[in-house]
Order: structure tokens, then C-alpha cells, then sequence
């Protein structure tokens, strides 16, 4: 089982969304992390066989994603970032309708169906209008489409969005427990989710993968890169202005701050160990602007 | 919280889930699953009830409001009953399918295109059922959907038939072979044909199928108007529309009543002969044969679309 990308690149008219993207992996969580536009959707869309790219390779099993979609589509889950239902349905009866688009066998449909309701917490709520779901309630629904063919290759693209902190809990147990034998490509914003479930990452930006690494090698590349002060309003504006600022907590004694940067910010500031979110935000962001702001 | 370890257990189910050829052996038709599910999504649509309760009120009013023309014979103020195999050339093209042709891209233009309006392009692209199959399954869904809402046009004609008969001791007695042939030559071809243009529009440009609709709406509107002028020429029989068929056929009508009404005489008789002249049908082989290429040509306008659907990739 494994998902090799060589080389791929994809090309919007003259823009390049992705390009020269390449990893291997076998089964486990991969998370997908990169600011918005950075290619992640482009990427997983690739491997879910519905664009093709425009150079490079991409195959699941040896089976490259542009020749042999339909074999691919049997063993894969998918979760787009956007997605609506038919309102017109109960959740029980559209993933009844998924299952039969997924081609599973009839006499495992209903069974099936119920597992994944089950499973996404939503088993009492199966037979209301979709129509009627909160977008919380429709998350779930989505991902319990991705499950229903118990795939071996499972691609979801901002999962949480939606969920309240339960759900996302949930979410992520039932992430990890579906690691055995599969691969879960994960595109995720929400860095506690990454640190929670996955041992690796892929950070994009601007088309290109940046670093294919482990949560504690990037947190390792950003230590003595984060800094911590507590100054007046003034100072921190000042800060502000001239670094990148991952935190800002209004205190009794003035304005702490959490900052990144390469060199002493100021003299009261004092080194401190980096988080993730530290060094997703140290490498990802794109300019020091759109973290101040 | 049933776990996935759970299932995987289960040999029937890993087989059934991971195999392809499990698969197809346990549901041979993507196309059949593909059209069950969108029939079950278009039946459960509010929108779907409302347009079918649209075409009866508006066929149940039109035909009793289409019930006599009078032009047969002026002197004696002899009229054409609207359900009769004459009546119907003029009742069932020129008004009855002039509306329903207007809802026809409604109801298929959307088929494929729905998928982007829901949001569900994704998702359904993702499954392992091929573009042929999705793209006939969803056209033989709206085309049973029309073919349902052709029915109840159809019996809104035959209720309207009876109706007046019963009211009035002047009106034919319906014959309902005539109303059955009459509306499967008339509207059974154009509602292939207009299924088929907006449908392969409709799939093909998934964004435009506003545009799609009104592309095939000015076009059919713009033929059906030429129509009166074709009756009278040999592209009459190619008239889509079927508007020309009154026109094409009235000689033949006003001849049968001429000849019928030389012995009578009184107006009792002649409306007698005029009734049984209504209720004739002429030779309608060319126009059979002609309609019947129409059908084949919206079926080739869906295979087209079959052959050329992308799976949203430029939508994406």
C-alpha cells in the first residue's frame, strides 16, 4: 500500500497551483498543512483522481491516478472542503444513495450505513431532512460518506471545520483508530488536530512542499526562534510592527507577547520552547504582515 | 462506537468492500443505481411536485379552454371539437406542448448540472461509478420524470374529453386511442428531442444551464413559429414542434367534410358528419417516420453528452 507523488505539478492558465510536489507514503496519517491558496486542495484533488495534473506522476498502489481513476475510486475516501447534500434526503437515505454510488454490495448497504452513523455519532439524528442540519451535523454526515466504503485510501480536506470541540475530539479518535492498514491524508488548519493524530507532515507553501518532516522535527527546527515578553501597549505595537507574533494576551501588567524571530526581539524578551503552532506559523506564513495582523 | 477492526473482521464484508469484482457481481448496473437513486432524489423534490401540479392545472384549463375551434364549415357555425384526432393536431402542438415544451428544459437541462448546485460534484466524482454510467443513469431519471409529467398531460386531456362530453350532448364522444396516438406522435418526439438538447447542454456546460435552457427555449419557440408556414410545404412533416400538422392535414379534413356533407341535409346531419370527419386519422406514416428520427436525434444529443462529460474537471 502506498501513495508515491512525483514530481506533480498543476497549472492554473500561467499560474502554477503545485509544483514539482514529491512523497511516498505508506499507511498511517499524513497531514496537509499550509496557508490558504497554498495547493493542499489542489493536491489532495489530484489524488482523489478528480483533476488531472499537469506534470509529474501520482499513483495509489502502482495505479496512476489519471489511467486508472476508477480502480482507485474503489478503495478511496473522500471529504472535500466544500460540500452540500440533498436537502431533500434524511442522512440515512443519502448515505444509502452514497453506498450505492460507491458500489457496495446491496445486501450490505443498510448494515454498513448504520456503522458509520454509528461511528460519526449521528445514529438518532439519521432520519431528519438533511435540509434541517446544522453545518456541524452536515460535517459529520460528510465524513461519514468518506468512511462508508471502509477505504484504504482516505483523503479529507479540512475535516473539523465546523465541529465543536466534542466533535473534533471524536473526529480525531476516530482518525486514529482508522489508521491500521490505510492512509489518511489530512489537510488541516487546526494544528492541535495534526499534533493529535498525526506523525507527519507536509507543510506547502505557495505550490511547493516545504518540508516533509515530523511535528517534532519542525517543532525542533523552530527552537530558539520563539520568544515571550510582557510590555506596555506602546512597546508592543512597536513589536508588532517589526516581528512575526504568534500570541497577544492582554494582562493585569501590561501585554504579553509571543514572538518569532530569528534574533532577540528586545532585551526583556526570553527564549521559550516552541509549539507547533509556533513553527507552522514560523515557516508557513508568508510574510511577517499576516501574522501581526 | 462500532470500530472499523469490527468490520474488517468479517470476511463477506473485507471481500465485499475491497474487491471490485465483489462488487460487481453484487450490483452489475451503475447505470441502474445511478438512475434508481437521482428517480428517489427527483420524486422527493418539492420542486418536481410543483411543476407536475403546474402542467395539470394548466392542461386541464387550456384543453377545456381549447374545447371547439370554429372554422369547419362558417355557415353553418359547425366548430372542431379540441379532443378529437383534428382537434388534437391543433390543440395538443399549438397550445398544449407549447407550455410543456417551456417546462421540458427544466427538467432535464439540471440532471448532471444539480450535482454543482448541491455541491455534491465532488462527491459523487469520487465514487467508482463511470461517466457513462452517471451520465445515463441521470438522464434516464429525468427522462422518466418527464415522461410521468407527458402522462399527466396526457390524462388531463382524456379527463377534459370525458368532461365535456358529459356536460355537453353536442361534444364527440372521446375516442381515446385517437388522444393516446395523437400525443405520442406529438409530444413523446419533441419531449425526446428537448430532453436531449437541454440535458447534453446542461451536461456539458454544468454552469450555464440558465443559458442552456434559454439557448433551446428560443430556438424550439423560433421553429414552433415557422410551423403555421411549413404546414403548407413539403418540410412540413419535419416540423419538430408538430405545429404544422394542422395546417398540413386541414385540406384533408375540409375535403372529408365537403364530400360527407353533400347528402345532408340538415344541420343535425351535417353536425354528425362533421364529428365522424373529426375523429379520422389521415396517413401519418412520413410524419411517423420523420418524428421517429427526431426521437433517435435527442438520443444521440445524450450520447454525445456521454461521450464528452469530463467529470466536472473544469468546474473544479
Amino acid at each position: 500500500m502506498e501513495l508515491v507523488c512525483e514530481d506533480v505539478g498543476k497549472q492554473y492558465g500561467d499560474l502554477w497551483a503545485l509544483r514539482h510536489v514529491s512523497f511516498s507514503s505508506g499507511p498511517g496519517i499524513v497531514a496537509l498543512v499550509g496557508p490558504n491558496g497554498s495547493g493542499k486542495t489542489t493536491l489532495l484533488r489530484i489524488i482523489a483522481t478528480l483533476l488531472p495534473q499537469t506534470e509529474g506522476r501520482a499513483s495509489w498502489n502502482g495505479m496512476d491516478t489519471r489511467s486508472h481513476g476508477e480502480e482507485i475510486r474503489y478503495g478511496l475516501g473522500y471529504l472535500p472542503q466544500e460540500f452540500g447534500l440533498y436537502p431533500e434526503f434524511s442522512a440515512r437515505q443519502f448515505l444509502r444513495y452514497m453506498a450505492a454510488m460507491k458500489r457496495l454490495p446491496k445486501v450490505l448497504i443498510a448494515r454498513r450505513v448504520e456503522e458509520v452513523l454509528e461511528q460519526v455519532n449521528m445514529t438518532k439524528f439519521a432520519d431528519k431532512r438533511l435540509g434541517t442540519y446544522s453545518g456541524g451535523m452536515k460535517q459529520r454526515i460528510g465524513i461519514a460518506q468518506a468512511l462508508l466504503n471502509d477505504p484504504e485510501l482516505l483523503v479529507v480536506d479540512e475535516p473539523t471545520t465546523g465541529l465543536d470541540p466534542e466533535e473534533r475530539v471524536r473526529f480525531r479518535m476516530l482518525l486514529a483508530g482508522l489508521t491500521q492498514s490505510r492512509l489518511v491524508l489530512l489537510s488541516t488548519h487546526i494544528i492541535s488536530d495534526v499534533e493529535a493524530v498525526s506523525a507527519r507532515l507536509l507543510l506547502i507553501r505557495e505550490g511547493q512542499l516545504l518540508f516533509d518532516t515530523t511535528p517534532e522535527e519542525l517543532i525542533a527546527k523552530a527552537a530558539g526562534q520563539v520568544w515571550t515578553i510582557t510590555t506596555d501597549a506602546a512597546n508592543a505595537a512597536r513589536i508588532q510592527e517589526q516581528c512575526k507574533v504568534s500570541a497577544l494576551v492582554s494582562q493585569q501588567y501590561g501585554i504579553m507577547l509571543r514572538i518569532l524571530s530569528a534574533t532577540r526581539p528586545s532585551e526583556e524578551a526570553s527564549l521559550v520552547e516552541p509549539t507547533l503552532e509556533d513553527a507552522y506559523l514560523l515557516f508557513a506564513a508568508t510574510s511577517s504582515g499576516a501574522l501581526t495582523r | 462506537m462500532a470500530t472499523q477492526q469490527g468490520i474488517m473482521g468479517e470476511s463477506q464484508m473485507e471481500q465485499a468492500l475491497t474487491s471490485k469484482t465483489g462488487r460487481m457481481k453484487a450490483r452489475p448496473s451503475a447505470s441502474l443505481a445511478v438512475f434508481t437513486w437521482e428517480l428517489r432524489h427527483r420524486l422527493f423534490s418539492r420542486s418536481t411536485w410543483i411543476i407536475g401540479l403546474f402542467l395539470v392545472i394548466c392542461a386541464l384549463g387550456l384543453s377545456w379552454l381549447g374545447q371547439s375551434k370554429d372554422w369547419m364549415d362558417q355557415p353553418a357555425n359547425i366548430d372542431v371539437a379540441g379532443t378529437t384526432a383534428f382537434g388534437l393536431m391543433y390543440e395538443m402542438p399549438g397550445v398544449l406542448m407549447l407550455w410543456f415544451a417551456i417546462l421540458l428544459p427544466f427538467l432535464s437541462a439540471d440532471a448532471v448540472a444539480d450535482d454543482i448546485k448541491n455541491r455534491m460534484h465532488e462527491m459523487s466524482m469520487v465514487t467508482p461509478v463511470s461517466s457513462r454510467a452517471y451520465v445515463v443513469g441521470r438522464f434516464l431519471a429525468s427522462l422518466v420524470i418527464s415522461l410521468l409529467m407527458a402522462v399527466l398531460l396526457l390524462v388531463s386531456v382524456m379527463a377534459i374529453a370525458t368532461l365535456l362530453h358529459a356536460q355537453f350532448s353536442t361534444y364527440p364522444e372521446p375516442d381515446y386511442a385517437v388522444i393516446v396516438l395523437m400525443w405520442a406522435l406529438v409530444v413523446l418526439p419533441a419531449l425526446c428531442l428537448l430532453c436531449g438538447a437541454s440535458f447534453m447542454l446542461g451536461t456539458l456546460w454544468p454552469t450555464f444551464t440558465g443559458a442552456a435552457k434559454a439557448v433551446v427555449l428560443v430556438i424550439w419557440l423560433f421553429i414552433w413559429s415557422l410551423g403555421i408556414g411549413l404546414g403548407s410545404t413539403p418540410l412540413g412533416p419535419w416540423d419538430p414542434t408538430s405545429n404544422a400538422l394542422s395546417h398540413m392535414f386541414k385540406p384533408y379534413y375540409l375535403a372529408l367534410y365537403q364530400a360527407g356533407i353533400q347528402h345532408a341535409t340538415s344541420t343535425a346531419e351535417r353536425w354528425q358528419v362533421a364529428h365522424s370527419v373529426q375523429g379520422t386519422l389521415p396517413d401519418l406514416t412520413l410524419w411517423i417516420i420523420t418524428h421517429v428520427l427526431y426521437v433517435m436525434l435527442g438520443l444521440a444529443l445524450v450520447w454525445f453528452a456521454v461521450r464528452r462529460f469530463k467529470r466536472f474537471s473544469d468546474a473544479l
